[in-house]
């Protein structure tokens, strides 16, 4: 019995940061715009998180730079997509790349090339889990609220699905667009900071190693819905926790066999749900006002 | 006392050609004033205007005497004027409440109480007496109902001024006599209504007073008791014109298509065509007349590949196609206009040029080697615009900006210039102008001179009388009635199209 308590205890610690990062991703997707570029805002989240809390000693004033610093990317992105109409998919993997060359470059000049990692001042645990892991869940209800019960959720909502109605009722279809980049930007960047600064207290290189991804697949294979998007995120969550139980069983499997369990799922699991119909109608199809000849 | 509503000198200017040239009209309370006049003269456009979408270059809007600005829909909403668009502006994936919600300006606390906003839409299509189920999703709705949606959405926000851009456009005839006595409620409130339309018959019927535009302009406003069809068409499109279609006489070839005990599911699990037989030959239009939802989607669907049948066969020129895949089939010499043209007609954000030549890189003649000759494709593109007068300020312009009548044509254009062996035609003029609908008749009489088969479907039976030379009647995924055009009349079709079959009429 405590095994299997063990185990949930591993899923949900480990499936923490991929669920911020696909709340967040939902909540931009919801709104139109498409986000491959998850990946690189976790690990900008992750590395101002580490630098904001080595220079403050608080781990929630490092939380805070994350935040701000990934907001700033979002407007970014919301200003190359929304406003420059740029495509989306390119935008995305741009993101990804300049994310892991910049925390790279800066933690090296930062934090010098020592391979020994600055520990910093990380979360601290409550029962059998650190302050964010419950903030995740309470964000899976409020969002639900929010998107199904506000007229603002129903905006967002709306801007994704027809955004020729929004603009018909007299709403700015791309103010709302640029409110849930950011807004969706910080949350992601939230992930990010919780991998370094959660179970962890030091920035690795590339430490995000395709969470970003895996929370796509999730928000997909959620069907867009928070709910939903935290169940996917349990069962990616399990994969990663069987990856390290089955290393510490030493099971006679390859290592490289059981570290591909958790992509393998995310594989699967795209390939069965990420058929068209599910996600927005508007997703990934720039918004502009232009009139009718 | 001020008029509801004056629109004095509007002008809008799109490139140097005027939508809008100095068009004043004026609409009392609780009158029904119509817009007439063909695609592009410029109806949307004016009341895109008033309704603050477009912005214009001159011109005031006076809303009961006094001058007021509408620099978008929310200030339209506030001074009480409500649209319901072509297309309508619902989002499918959201319930009908929550479309609602959407359209408000208000909202009363943070969460959202959808069950108190629920009871008003039930009162307020009580009132005008519909039913609607506010937690519906609009994906769910038929277009009349979504329609009915859109009504009540205007009628929320206490909307004095109701505009209706081409409502009948997508309506079935009941849905249209119910939608007139949603108008009739209207004006006994003593509330307006801006009816956009180009059928000259419900223009007359719903009406009191009539402004015809033309290239722009508004050319007369007129009673309804001053007028007459014949005299707004000349109006409309500046000659007299005549409704019928001048053909020789059929000289039907051999059969083209065959299809026979033909079955296939609908959308809820049902037979929509139920064990359907009929043959067109070469040479001749067999029109398909019925209620819109009898079978006719379907039907067109199963002949093209679109859809897999139950049982029966499809036979085109001799060869067994039933269940072949859209490509195999088209390529037997098929053209098919399709009667929704936005989601399978053309590609909407693909340029009008593309949608032109769509086929032409599976034709040997457009290919240079294994490139496409776009030089030719080009080419053919201009000669479609040409002679079939698709309205555009260029061919590199994405074929959504184009009017709705204008898309149309420019489908037809691209099916009827495959040079089919058969044609499969649903409702081709639908959203066309008259002079419009003229030539395309027209084109589709002169493929069939030429030996083509034409299956011609439509729910305007002015169209199936006045093109086919056969006329079969669908009711319930059967053909129940099969007769020469020269024995059909109106009152016969009607009574199949009823449903009525020909011993239970004798039985009558």
């Amino acid at each position: 019995m405590g095994s299997v308590f063990g185990f949930l205890e591993v899923v949900i610690n480990s499936s923490t940061s991929i669920l911020f990062g696909a709340l967040g991703i939902l909540i931009m997707q919801l709104a139109g715009v498409m986000n491959i570029g998850a990946e690189g805002m976790m690990l900008i989240g992750a590395f101002s998180g580490v630098v904001g809390s080595s220079i403050t000693g608080n781990v929630w004033m490092g939380a805070l730079f994350a935040l701000v610093i990934t907001g700033v990317t979002g407007l970014v992105y919301g200003f190359c997509t929304i406003t420059m109409k740029a495509n989306q998919v390119v935008v995305g993997i741009a993101l990804n790349i300049f994310g892991e060359g910049i925390t790279t470059t800066l933690y090296r000049m930062i934090f010098g090339m020592d391979s020994d990692s600055t520990k910093v001042d990380s979360f601290h645990t409550v029962g059998p889990f650190n302050i964010p892991v419950y903030i995740g869940i309470l964000m899976v209800i409020l969002l639900t609220v929010f998107l199904y019960k506000t007229k603002c959720g129903l905006q967002i909502r709306g801007a994704g699905e027809y955004p020729k109605a929004i603009d018909s009722v007299g709403m700015n279809v791309n103010r709302i667009r640029y409110l849930s980049v950011v807004a969706g930007s910080m949350i992601i960047g939230l992930g990010g900071a919780y991998l370094s600064l959660g179970d962890l207290s030091f920035f690795t290189e590339n430490m995000v190693s395709g969470r970003g991804y895996i929370a796509l697949a999730a928000v997909i294979f959620g069907r867009y819905t928070a709910v939903g998007t935290w169940l996917a995120v349990l069962v990616f969550g399990a994969g990663e926790a069987m990856v390290y139980r089955f290393q510490a069983a030493s099971i006679g499997v390859p290592t490289q066999m059981i570290l591909m369990i958790p992509y393998l799922l995310t594989v699967i699991a795209v390939a069965a749900f990420g058929h068209k119909g599910n996600g927005p109608a508007a997703l990934g199809i720039p918004w502009s006002k232009e009139e009718k000849q | 006392m001020a008029d509801m509503l004056e629109l004095r000198n509007i002008s809008k200017l799109y490139g140097r050609n005027y939508a809008n040239k100095n068009i004043s009209l004026t609409v009392k309370s609780g009158e029904v004033h119509c817009l007439l006049g063909e695609n592009g003269a410029g109806k949307s456009t004016l009341m895109n205007v008033l309704y603050g979408l477009t912005k214009p270059d001159s011109g005031e809007i006076f809303i009961d005497g006094s001058e007021v600005s509408i620099l978008s829909p929310r200030d339209a909403i506030r001074y009480g004027i409500g649209m319901v668009h072509q297309h309508f502006m619902l989002i499918p994936a959201m319930t009908v409440v929550d479309n609602i919600i959407l359209s408000m300006d208000e909202s009363s606390g943070l969460i959202l109480n959808q069950k108190k906003i629920a009871k008003r839409i039930r009162e307020i299509a009580g009132k005008y007496g519909f039913e609607v189920d506010p937690f519906m999703k609009v994906s769910d709705l038929s277009v009349g109902q979504q329609q009915r949606v859109e009504i009540i959405k205007a009628i929320y926000h206490d909307c004095r001024l109701l505009i209706l851009d081409e409502p009948t456009a997508v309506l079935t005839p009941r849905e249209t006599e119910e939608l007139y006595a949603i108008i009739e409620r209207f004006r006994k409130e003593n509330k307006s209504v801006i009816f956009i339309s180009h059928k000259l018959h419900e223009v007359m019927h719903v009406s009191d007073v009539i402004s015809v535009l033309r290239n722009g302009e508004c050319i007369a406003t007129l009673n309804k008791e001053e007028t007459d069809e014949a005299s707004l068409a000349a109006c409309m499109v500046g000659k007299e014109v005549s409704f019928t279609v001048e053909k020789e006489k059929a000289h039907p070839g051999e059969a083209v298509l065959e299809v026979s005990g033909l079955s296939t599911k609908g959308k809820k699990g049902n037979l929509a065509v139920d064990d359907l037989s009929l043959t067109v030959h070469s040479g001749e239009i067999y029109g398909v007349a019925g209620v819109d939802g009898n079978g006719q989607a379907e039907l067109i669907e199963t002949i093209t590949g679109l859809v897999k049948s139950e049982s029966g066969k499809v036979r085109i020129l001799g060869h067994d196609m039933t269940n072949r895949t859209p490509g195999e089939i088209l390529d037997q010499g098929i053209s098919h206009i399709p009667a929704d043209r936005q989601s399978t007609g053309i590609l909407m954000h693909e340029s009008l040029e593309k949608n032109l030549t769509l086929y032409d890189y599976r034709n040997p003649e457009y290919r240079k080697g294994i490139f496409m000759d776009w030089k030719k494709a080009k080419k053919q593109a201009e000669d479609m615009v040409e002679k079939y007068g698709v309205k555009t300020p260029g061919l590199s312009l994405n074929i959504e900006y184009l009017s709705g009548g204008n898309q149309q044509k420019a489908v037809v254009a691209r099916e009827l210039e495959k040079k089919p062996e058969l044609l499969i035609a649903a409702h081709p003029t639908r959203g066309v102008d008259i002079g419009a609908i003229e030539f395309i008749h027209g084109e589709i009489v002169k493929a069939r001179d030429q030996g083509c088969a034409v299956l011609l479907i439509s729910t305007e039976l002015d169209e199936i009388m006045a093109l086919s030379d056969r006329i079969g009647v669908i009711y319930d995924g059967r053909i129940i009635g099969e007769m020469d055009r020269e024995e059909a009349t109106v009152e016969k079709i009607g009574m199949l199209m009823a449903g009525m079959e020909e011993n239970e009429r004798k039985a009558v």
